[in-house]
């Protein structure tokens, strides 16, 4: 992911932030009216990151890592400056939300989720060492994440809990097994017999 | 429409109600644990566990909730930034939260829906409706009952009615509607045995 062939320019940057800010406009409920959108977390965590990317791909790392950490110390989401990210991104709440690798267009992540590398797994599939590549239009839910060098197709919706550390194809949609509902003396009674 | 038929649960949109919830959250916070027990309850006492995060990010809260009630729905916007940027816990204006709530670590904590008194919120905990937005109303979020606990990373997600006294245990996602008494665990658990390599014996 280091090696870029064209310059970066300020005006890709500015075109992936209109595609963000149209994006929440259109997904919020109720719309977001005027400025407001300006102001709202999920879009200054966006435009952090991207003037990050910007700086990053500009070659001025130590100015992307001050927006880095800025978007990290402000909205609490840590995504880092080499991440590549398409436009139209949306984070609905950026807490607890961690980011590297590379993602195409229209790409959703809601609370607490992310995608990284797996310690022990070095392999690049075209993000660079450990990390994985997503396509467009992926769908990550509450607490679900994508780990390691894999490839996530497009139209991936990718549900709460779930962890992702293998290859996913187009058109999918994963899930983990529903949970066990059982009264909650008879789950009480077997915690406090387990050893 | 009044405020409070904004709010049916309780009497939020009035200052005695939000001090009436707010002490009710104190009293959770002292009878939690036998520590807490032992500072007793006084004034000093109150006062002291008021000025946690765990009561700090509650008092954002409940004002902010009676704020928007009110109709000052930017000034409930600047109070749960503030609680997202101190606390780093975001708990929705518009979201009606019943009195003796706990959050024993508020980070990472996201709250978007009704509840009932006794909720327990554990680290990072999640409730939210399906659509992404980030200014979605808490009615399209879950409708949770009485003395509900929501363990860590648990994640309650779409318009759903969990009953009361129910359980939900750590990193178990909820899609569906939960009956009252009820506790949801994770379908699997793995737990296997670390293969540790042989330490070479050591020299007499």
């Amino acid at each position: 992911m280091e090696a870029h062939a064209a310059p970066w320019t300020w005006a890709q940057t500015r075109e992936r932030l209109r595609a963000d800010r149209d994006r929440l406009r259109q997904m919020s409920e109720p719309a977001l009216a005027g400025g407001s959108v300006y102001l709202q977390p999920a879009f200054i965590c966006v435009l952090l990151h991207r003037l990050s990317h910007h700086n990053h791909r500009r070659g001025h790392r130590r100015l992307a890592r001050l927006w880095w950490h800025l978007n990290t110390f402000l909205t609490g989401a840590d995504i880092s400056a080499p991440a590549d990210l398409g436009p139209g991104l949306l984070i609905q709440h950026p807490m607890g939300v961690s980011i590297s690798g590379r993602a195409g267009r229209n790409l959703t992540v809601m609370a607490c989720a992310g995608l990284g590398s797996e310690l022990g797994r070095r392999e690049d599939v075209g993000a660079g060492p450990g990390l994985p590549v997503l396509g467009d239009d992926v769908w990550i839910e509450p607490h679900s994440g994508v780990m390691g060098p894999v490839r996530v197709g497009h139209r991936v919706r990718i549900g709460a809990g779930m962890p992702v550390a293998q290859d996913v194809p187009d058109d999918m949609e994963l899930r983990p097994p529903p949970p066990r509902i059982v009264a909650r003396a008879m789950a009480e009674s077997v915690t406090a017999t387990a050893p | 429409m009044t405020a409070d038929a904004a709010c049916p649960h309780c009497g939020h949109a009035r200052w005695r109600g939000v001090w009436r919830h707010l002490q009710a959250d104190i009293t959770r916070f002292l009878n939690k644990s036998p520590e807490n027990q032992a500072v007793g309850d006084s004034f000093k006492s109150r006062l002291g566990a008021l000025l946690t995060p765990q009561l700090l990010c509650l008092l954002c809260y409940r004002v902010a909730h009676a704020l928007h009630l009110r109709g000052w729905r930017r000034l409930a916007g600047v109070l749960v930034r503030l609680n997202a940027l101190l606390q780093r816990v975001h708990l929705a204006a518009d979201s009606c939260i019943g009195g003796g709530c706990l959050l024993p670590h508020p980070a990472g904590v996201y709250f978007v829906g009704h509840a009932g008194p006794g909720l327990t919120l554990y680290s990072m905990a999640v409730c939210t409706p399906l659509s992404p937005s980030p200014v979605a109303p808490a009615s399209s979020g879950p409708q949770i009952g009485a003395r509900v606990t929501l363990g860590v990373q648990a994640v309650l997600q779409g318009t759903l009615a969990v009953g009361d006294d129910v359980r939900i245990g750590p990193r178990v996602s909820v899609g569906a509607p939960v009956p009252p008494g009820r506790m949801a665990l994770p379908r699997q658990w793995l737990v296997r045995r670390l293969v540790v390599p042989a330490q070479p014996a050591e020299r007499p």
